[in-house]
């Protein structure tokens, strides 16, 4: 399954920016927030970081900016179940990221991500929620340019779970990768387990039922604001699974796929190409009593 | 005097531990050879006691047995690495204890600050961990009296990484009479690292330890005392002792101890009043105590209780 080659990228990505660690954790008895840094910066590159820690109201935020590789996840347990977690990864020794988060883990689990990032070799950018029953919601985008120009700008995630509800919502105003092999690829997907309790491994173990939409653009791949931004939301409960995105973009080509299984039913998946400027919506999803997927509206 | 016959069990016990209200936040830092942490738990908690206990520790028929003469007292106060623990259990003979405790731990809603920064053109990273305001204040006394077959008495009082600590062990007489002054007010920490080690770190709790014992003893007595330095050592991972000392006596003494330990570091967020304002130790000052605590301790320990508060020196 994609999603499984995407995780491995995913963890193969964070593990590759090798340098100081940071980590932070609060609790307040009920409920807990952790955030993780990998630094990994070079003598040319700076970073500069503030985290708010408030153990008491269960809050926790943060401002940074950063040149240079270097990674980030932040996640959260609510106090009745949920967890969610959101972070990025950055390569390339010229990169210059900024970056906020909040996070929030009272009754429920929250953590938001807010990203800038340039001249980078590959930015990667995701959200992740599970809720108590095991259901499961991802997305990211993913921006890689050889020549060092990757761009992701007005990036923003959250991930949102209760006991029973697991969401992801992440937009942008725009990216960019201006090289012959550059690519921007968005994924999101969602699931129903077989087995019950909070997942954090960001795989969609024992799926049940799984709706996945994913489009990559190639060759000088631009991602714009105009007409439309992109837009994408992934969610699951007990019944349901559904992910969705909507986005005008360049690609040379623009490769889309969307995919639908409900447990014990056959599978429905769609592929597409087209080339060149277009706007474009997917979804799949699966219900109590049936699944399905769009067809891309290619405009 | 009255005279009370019976086996005596006292158990006192404040650990955050298994307290809901707690609240903690940890954080390390790694770098590829070396690392460092930091844990740090509380809670919004007052506790006091007064007790008093006079009597003879002697055999009890209990359903057609006899117990064996035995008392025993258990007491356990911990919240973020303030510590106050006493233990003593003895066999027949007459006993004597009065015990006074106040604690207050408080834990403000100020967010803790953690920035890290490292400019352009060096490998340095410097985190510092700021505001933490987190204050716990514990104000205790025990007096004991024993003449009998056998006593043990162990206390121990700590303040984040600094201790003092006295055992009286295998005792047929032993008197005692002990105070103790414990308070955290804030606590900052530092750390400098590159990619590749921890090149410092220092953890900066400002923090008093006042301990004060007179004990006639007849059997062993240990004496310990630690004041621990703010720099780790990253090689031993862990804070070497600025200055401690173990001793240790057999036979019959009359010992007399006093010691304070104080460590102040400034609060960049702090000025002026919101600097002195705190609780613990204006409101510790011997001046400021009640007359019936006053009373329970004797004039001879108003130094201990009488801690000034810190001020900054002026630089001319």
């Amino acid at each position: 399954m994609r999603a499984y080659i995407l995780v491995l990228l995913l963890a193969f990505l964070i593990s590759a920016a090798n340098g100081l660690e940071v980590s932070v954790s609060q609790s307040n008895g009920a409920s807990g927030a952790s955030i993780a840094m990998n630094y990994g910066a070079l003598k040319d590159n700076f970073v500069d970081q503030d985290i708010k820690v408030s153990p008491v109201s269960g809050e926790m935020g943060n401002h940074m900016s950063f040149s240079g590789p270097g990674s980030r996840y932040a996640y959260a347990y609510g106090k009745y179940g949920g967890y969610a977690t959101s972070g990025f990864s950055i390569r390339g020794s010229k990169a210059y990221t900024s970056y906020d988060f909040s996070l929030s883990s009272n009754s429920y689990a929250s953590v938001s991500g807010w990203l800038n990032s340039q001249n980078a070799l590959e930015i990667n950018a995701y959200a992740y929620a599970s809720d108590n029953k095991g259901d499961q919601a991802y997305g990211k985008i993913n921006v890689y340019s050889p020549s060092n120009n990757a761009y992701l700008g007005g990036y923003s995630n959250n991930a949102y779970a209760t006991s029973t509800y697991a969401q992801v919502i992440q937009s942008a105003s725009s990216a960019s990768a201006n090289s012959p092999y550059g690519t921007i690829e968005t994924d999101l997907w969602s699931a129903n387990s077989r087995t019950t309790g909070i997942k954090t491994s960001m795989t969609p173990y024992n799926v049940k039922d799984f709706s996945e939409v994913y489009a990559k653009q190639s060759y000088k791949p631009v991602l714009s604001s105009y007409p439309y931004s992109w837009t994408a939301k992934a969610y699951a409960d007990s019944s349901n699974t559904y992910a969705q995105q909507g986005f005008y973009g360049y690609g040379s080509p623009i490769y889309t796929y969307e995919y639908a299984k409900k447990y014990g039913w056959s599978a429905l998946s769609r592929t597409q190409y087209n080339y060149g400027w277009h706007a474009l919506g997917q979804y799949a999803y699966t219900t109590t009593t049936g699944q399905g997927v769009s067809y891309p509206h290619w405009v | 005097m009255k005279r009370v016959y019976l086996v005596i069990f006292l158990i006192i016990a404040v650990v955050l531990t298994s307290n809901a209200n707690a609240v903690f936040w940890s954080s390390s830092v790694k770098a590829n050879s070396s690392s460092w942490s930091i844990y740090r738990e509380s809670s919004n908690i007052s506790f006091n006691l007064s007790s008093s206990v006079e009597g003879k520790i002697s055999p009890v028929e209990s359903r057609g047995r006899i117990l064996s003469p035995y008392q025993s007292y258990y007491e356990e106060i911990r919240t973020n690495d303030v510590r106050l623990r006493q233990r003593t259990s003895s066999f027949e003979g007459s006993y004597k204890s009065t015990d006074e405790i106040m604690m207050q731990s408080v834990v403000y809603p100020d967010e803790i600050e953690i920035t890290v920064d490292k400019p352009a053109g060096t490998d340095l990273y410097t985190i510092e961990y700021k505001n933490e305001k987190w204050p716990v204040f514990i104000k205790a006394s025990r007096n004991l009296d024993y003449s009998g077959q056998q006593i043990n008495n162990r206390d121990f009082e700590g303040n984040n990484g600094d201790f003092v600590g006295a055992n009286f062990l295998y005792n047929r007489e032993l008197s005692k009479e002990q105070r103790s002054v414990i308070w955290l007010r804030r606590m900052n920490a530092t750390v400098l690292a590159t990619n590749e080690s921890i090149l410092l770190a220092e953890f900066k709790p400002t923090k008093y330890l006042g301990y004060e014992i007179k004990s006639n003893t007849t059997g062993i007595a240990d004496l310990s005392y630690r004041f621990r330095d703010s720099r780790y050592d990253v090689k031993h991972q862990n804070y070497p002792a600025l200055s401690e000392g173990e001793e240790r006596y057999y036979g019959t003494y009359g010992l007399k101890r006093r010691i304070e330990m104080k460590s102040v570091f400034e609060n960049s967020n702090e000025t002026g009043d919101e600097a002195e304002s705190w609780l613990p130790c204006c409101y510790a000052g011997w001046n400021d105590m009640m007359y019936f605590d006053k009373k329970g301790f004797g004039t001879g320990t108003k130094g201990v209780f009488g801690c000034t508060c810190y001020k900054r020196t002026t630089k001319s």
